[in-house]
């Protein structure tokens, strides 16, 4: 079961330092995706299934907080998981966005963080969990 | 300029931290670098800023040859990257120092935006430095090279914690 998994960053530096952590974690990736900003991501997810978003904060033309709330209100995307990795450090902030995504990782983070947040949250790699269906959509199409 | 001490600690710290963190550079041992000149031709330098809890901007400046290194150790290359992801991962950087700084030094539970970091020119960041708005500027010294932060306030210093603000810290 690979997950595919969406990475919104304006920084494209830093969308592949996340998918390079990714690939190195040794859980099972399948595809990663890219994006700069919110809109795109939203694009993206319109078109290709994906089992798990790795969203920036701060970026140009939509930032991560307003792609959440957006994903939020589409049926086909309202569960989908979402890690918030940004260097915000406002403990009011973190704990708003923590309740309306599934994860927080703070930039500058370790692979170790990444890895586990991702295990935590998807459940790859726990054998009790195979059963999910991660990166298999059940008709082959994408969520829209 | 005077600058309250614990504040350019601060932001020193911080910023070690991001090059650790991010870029897997350390504090240069001694004073090796000294007699290196702190801005070259070709230095990159950014800036970011902010608002919210209070508003200004922070510059960072980076020799070239620390720019190039820390863009190819972000991402795991032994050489180094095209100059333009030499320059996002100083943008990059900066975010992130701010990020972390920012919250850090604010009285309460700051909160604030950062605007997206944009490259500057070296002039630019002189005039950031020298300026009556720089609340602190620090000088790093790292394995691949020298590096500068300057914080800037357009709100005075009443936003930051106690500590920061009191004069008496000047060194």
């Amino acid at each position: 079961m690979a997950l595919n998994v969406l990475v919104v960053d304006d920084s494209a530096m830093m969308r592949a330092v996340i998918i390079k952590t990714l690939r190195i974690s040794g859980l099972p990736i399948g595809e990663t995706y890219q994006a700069s900003n919110g809109a795109e991501g939203l694009q993206i997810l319109k078109q290709h299934w994906i089992d798990l978003v790795m969203v920036d904060l701060n970026m140009p033309v939509m930032g991560g907080e307003q792609m959440v709330d957006r994903m939020r209100t589409v049926p086909h995307l309202a569960r989908l998981p979402v890690i918030v990795v940004s260097s915000e450090s406002s403990n009011a902030r973190i704990a708003d966005l923590r309740s309306k995504t599934d994860g927080f990782v703070h930039k500058p983070f370790n692979p170790e963080t990444v890895r586990e947040m991702v295990r935590d949250i998807t459940g790859v790699g726990y054998a009790h969990e195979s059963e999910t269906g991660a990166g298999d959509s059940p008709d082959g199409v994408p969520r829209f | 300029m005077h600058m309250n001490r614990k504040l350019v600690q601060a932001i020193r710290r911080t910023a070690y931290r991001a090059f650790e963190e991010m870029g897997m550079l350390l504090p240069a041992d001694g004073d090796g670098a000294a007699d290196t000149p702190i801005r070259d031709a070709d230095a990159l330098a950014v800036s970011v800023e902010f608002t919210g809890a209070g508003r200004g901007t922070m510059a960072l400046h980076l020799q070239t040859g620390l720019a190039a290194l820390f863009a190819a150790n972000m991402i795991g290359q032994d050489t180094p990257p095209a100059d333009q992801a030499v320059e996002d991962a100083a943008r990059e950087l900066l975010n992130v120092l701010c990020g972390n700084a920012l919250p850090e030094i604010a009285a309460g539970d700051g909160q604030f935006h950062l605007a997206p970091p944009r490259r500057i020119d070296a002039g630019e960041f002189e005039r950031l430095r020298r300026s009556d708005r720089a609340l602190a500027a620090c000088r790093l010294e790292l394995d691949g090279g020298r590096s500068e932060v300057v914080l800037c306030s357009s709100d005075g210093n009443a936003w930051l914690k106690e500590e920061y603000r009191d004069p008496g810290a000047d060194r």
